[in-house]
């Protein structure tokens, strides 16, 4: 392997970057060939089913499998037992077993599992498997588990608070009396699932010399999950190897999955490839949710608009477990204070424990809940200063080279930008006269980052390699893999553009743990400039050595050499294909073909302080600002969309196809969020509506037509300019909609989501008011 | 477990063999057939993601039980290409980049093909009616529409036929 340090070569006139090139891996999904996590099949395969608990909170008293086990068919029996034994969970939140040890804590949570010759064969031996429980009282609601001498979700977890922060700065008490308006509100959210169509699936296997050898539809195959599974396996990481199968679909919901380690646990029992798939009830009802949050907030401003002092106390429902949570209620309480110039804040967030499915990421990680308070809020200032509410967030707006509240370093910044495009777009001046009841238009914007230092406390960054085949096709692995949104086409575009090769010369593979390096998946919209950095660093020096090999075989300075669409040449005429320079490498060395690493560290970042949350989290933010408009049945209460609005900075596009799509997509789960998705429990903890009958997903009847836009930009540290796009996309939607809604209705609701029976509710009551006023 | 014999043809091949009568045609496309284009979304008729041509009509796999599909013929998403040849509709949803992740890409694709069997030139509103029962979680739809029309345009223009 040869490892070459290249500086990176601006060439301008390849022309692939910036193109809306078509997925690369887009022909394999349109004819059915792309392998999802539950096409994978291996010879002796076993099918594995979860025994769930049907109660909020119990103890086990006995778990008797013997009857399961002596069904015919039935392979494995798996308890707590048959794992390692350690507590898992994030960092020092570690508050659960993949299978339950001696307490269950929701409907849902794991308790065994079997696998058997077929499926029907484990549904049966489920039904076979004896559990006896001592049930416990339980709390399913944030006012149940705080109140006091409430009943403790975990014994060890104090008033079942399960993390909280509390920080200041500035000066917030002298701020707040300075202000000429102070308004307070309390916002609540809902806890929307990922929804991925495909469920989480999963095949184990366990090779002669028991390494574990695991297919699953994961967001993040080389990162935390292989560190749970080999954790519950009781293996060294390096025996537990997963490889990236195509997703059905992620947003945040496949970067942890109990069953992978649950099926890995099945696979060695039984000595036999297990495959394991949830059924849409149960990754609906067992899987996590966004996690929902109440959130009180005051906040200040002066005559100008300018936000002088928010004070915020954020409580959110934890579930009965910590999967990302603590880091979701961290992001919800502090992002949103580094989209303004805030000075002055004092916030106190607190996670709390109930007896309910572990509440976890979803696309935004905690963004959108914290944008719909304070997006909320600002249109309430806007409207009580009688300003546009575009302009008071001018006025709030934080620019380049911009220190935030938190420590943010604010490098490129094109949110003003995006504002007034938003406004141009969507005809706002004009639309905003309009002043008819039931039509409204609203805006909102979004700061994101691109990687979070704080995720991982040993290291930030991506690595990938890049290896030149006979055929003069560059291989790209990237460790941080492709949850199905174009990570692939993006490392493929930027591989290209930096070797010089055409798009059909570039291949990206499918991450297997034991070929790519170490890596932590895509999330936090980090794969853009993490991913595709490591990827031009490689490809640079590909480049390079493309280049130093030719000239090898030519004769002359390696200067005087160039490649442009898979053409080496000198400048005298003498022309070598990169297949035969790669090829003339192979034979130069043995047989080894020419493969360079490449990895990027992000610059300047620091681990956020675990007190004060201070610290720079990302080398980029992205920012975008959107505009809906709502009209209102007044029969039904029902909110259409008439139009969405959406301008983001993501730097310099890569793909513009690929980032609309992306914005779109993003959209539509937004207007989800706002209007319909959520969990109905019955009494007794159930999930009631854990069924697409049931729990409503935007149809193509539901999504209006969205119009994208983008501002010019250029971000000085990712790849070719680019920013990441993945989350910000949905994080401004529900505040933008809700922003609209109060502008038809006159009145504001602040509990999400905005269903048509609480819109009916305010409807009445406003239309009732004005035939008061009408007849006085 | 009853069973029964069955005869059919998916993407003009021909079977016969025999079936229990609780499976259902997505588990003898997927798990037997090894057909595995079309995907398990809900196994409850509301996501689309198993859709396929029974007859020429579009049917959620996961409703229909196999032993219905005696004497049928099926068309799934692996029979859309004609050899190496994509169909226009695989071939504009690439270009247009009408999928992501690409899950609900062959149900899509086959209510879609179904569509424009009977309608050589639809509209928005035609589109929305006949996908309404195909769920895509990534792209908000909106280059679908675009992908549809395009296929229909380069289906129904090109040969004369509208």
């Amino acid at each position: 392997m040869t490892k070459i340090h290249a500086a990176i070569v601006a060439d301008t006139d390849q022309g692939v970057v910036g193109q809306s090139v078509p997925m690369v891996d887009a022909c394999e999904k349109v004819t059915g060939k792309a392998i999802y996590g539950a096409d994978v099949e291996m010879p002796g395969m076993l099918y594995g089913r979860v025994l769930r608990s049907p109660h909020p909170h119990a103890k086990i008293l006995s778990i008797d499998a013997a009857e399961a086990q002596r069904l015919p068919g039935v392979r494995a029996v798996v308890t707590w037992a048959d794992t390692s034994g350690e507590l898992i969970g994030f960092s020092q939140y570690s508050d659960h077993y993949i299978f339950a040890k001696d307490e269950v804590r929701f409907v849902g949570d794991e308790v065994a599992a079997v696998a058997a010759v077929d499926e029907d064969t484990a549904h049966r031996a489920l039904k076979l498997i004896k559990v006896e429980y001592e049930v416990l009282p339980a709390v399913y609601t944030l006012d149940e588990a705080m109140a006091p001498g409430a009943p403790l979700v975990h014994d060890v977890t104090p008033e079942n608070i399960a993390h909280q922060i509390t920080y200041s700065r500035g000066d917030v008490d002298a701020a707040f009396a300075k202000c000429d308006v102070i308004l307070e509100e309390t916002f609540e959210t809902s806890p929307a699932h990922p929804a991925y169509i495909e469920p989480q699936a999963c095949l184990a296997a366990f090779d002669a010399y028991g390494n574990a050898d695991i297919y699953a539809n994961t967001q993040s195959p080389g990162g935390s999950i292989r560190e749970k599974t080999a954790q519950v396996l009781g293996l060294p990481l390096g025996k537990v190897r997963i490889h990236q199968t195509f997703l059905g679909g992620g947003f945040g919901g496949k970067v942890w999955q109990h069953i992978i380690p649950a099926t890995a646990v099945l696979a060695r029992k039984a000595g036999r490839p297990v495959k394991m798939m949830y059924s849409r009830r149960e990754d609906l009802a067992c899987t996590p949710s966004r996690v929902p949050m109440r959130m009180k907030l005051k906040m200040g401003a002066d005559r100008t608009g300018r936000i002088l002092a928010k004070e915020t106390l954020v409580l959110a429902d934890n579930g009965a477990y910590c999967i990302n949570s603590p880091i979701v209620i961290d992001t919800a309480a502090t992002r949103i204070e580094n989209l303004y110039r805030f000075e002055n804040i004092r916030t106190t967030a607190k996670l709390i424990y109930t007896n309910k499915v572990s509440t976890g990421t979803f696309r935004g990680f905690g963004n959108p809940q914290g944008t719909f308070m304070v997006e909320s809020m600002m249109d309430m200032l806007a409207k009580e200063l009688a300003m546009d509410p575009a302009q008071i967030r001018i006025v709030n707006a934080v620019h380049p080279g911009y220190v935030t509240a938190h420590g943010w370093k604010i490098n490129s910044c094109e949110l003003e930008q995006c504002i007034h495009e938003v406004k141009r777009i969507s005809g706002w001046e004009e639309k905003r006269k309009a002043n008819r009841f039931g039509y409204g238009i609203g805006m909102s914007c979004v700061i994101h980052v691109n990687g979070n230092r704080s995720c991982f406390p040993a290291f930030d960054g991506s690595t990938a390699y890049i290896s030149m085949n006979e055929s003069g096709e560059a291989m790209v692995m990237c460790a941080e893999g492709d949850l199905g949104q174009g990570a692939s086409t993006v490392f493929a575009q930027i591989a290209a553009q930096e070797i010089g090769l055409p798009m059909e010369s570039v291949r990206v593979l499918r991450v297997d743990t034991e070929y790519a390096g170490f890596a932590f998946g895509a999330f936090a919209s980090r794969i853009t400039v993490n991913g595709g950095n490591a990827v031009r660093h490689a490809a640079a020096a590909v480049r390079r050595a493309l280049l130093e090999t030719a000239a090898g075989m030519r004769g002359g300075d390696v200067d005087t050499f160039t490649i442009h669409q898979g053409i080496v040449t000198d400048g005298t005429g003498w022309s070598a294909t990169v297949a035969e320079v790669s090829l003339q490498y192979i034979y130069a060395h043995a047989g080894t073909n020419l493969r360079c690493d490449g990895f990027f560290i992000p610059p300047d970042v620091v681990i956020a302080d675990k007190v004060t949350k201070y610290g720079n989290i990302s080398c980029a933010y992205s920012f975008a600002a959107h505009v809906a408009e709502v009209e209102v049945d007044k029969d039904t209460g029902k909110v259409e969309v008439l139009n969405y609005y959406a301008v983001h900075d993501a730097g310099k596009l890569i793909n513009p196809m690929l980032a609309e799509g992306q914005i779109e997509g993003g959209v539509a789960q937004g207007i989800g969020f706002a209007l319909y998705e959520n969990y109905c429990y019955g009494t007794d903890g159930h999930m009631l509506n854990n069924s697409f009958l049931d729990y409503k997903l935007p149809t193509f009847k539901d999504v209006p037509k969205i119009t994208t836009g983008f501002a010019q930009g250029c971000d000085p540290v990712g790849p070719m300019g680019a920013k990441g796009l993945g989350e910000p996309t949905i994080v401004p939607v529900a505040s933008a909609i809700g922003n609209a809604l109060a502008d038809a209705l006159g009145e504001r609701i602040t509990q999400m989501p905005f269903t048509a029976e609480k819109v009916k509710g305010v409807v009445r009551r406003v239309m009732a008011q004005a035939a008061k006023e009408g007849q006085a | 477990m009853d069973e029964r014999h069955i005869s059919f043809k998916v993407n003009g091949e021909a079977y016969a063999l025999t079936v229990a009568t609780n499976r259902t045609l997505l588990s003898l496309l997927r798990d037997t057939l090894k057909l595995t284009g079309t995907k398990y979304g809900c196994g409850e008729g509301e996501c689309g993601a198993c859709t396929v041509l029974m007859d020429g009509r579009p049917v959620n796999a996961c409703l229909v039980l196999a032993v219905k599909a005696d004497k049928s013929e099926i068309l799934t998403v692996e029979g859309l290409a004609d050899g190496g040849k994509l169909h226009p509709l695989q071939t504009a949803f690439i270009e247009k980049g009408a999928l992501q992740c690409g899950y609900c890409t062959p149900g899509m694709l086959m209510s879609a093909y179904a569509l424009l069997q009977g309608n050589h030139r639809p509209n928005d509103a035609e589109i929305a009616d006949a996908l309404a029962g195909n769920l895509c979680r990534c792209t908000g739809y909106q280059k679908i529409y675009d992908a549809v029309k395009e296929a229909a345009k380069v289906l129904y223009t090109e040969d004369g036929n509208d």
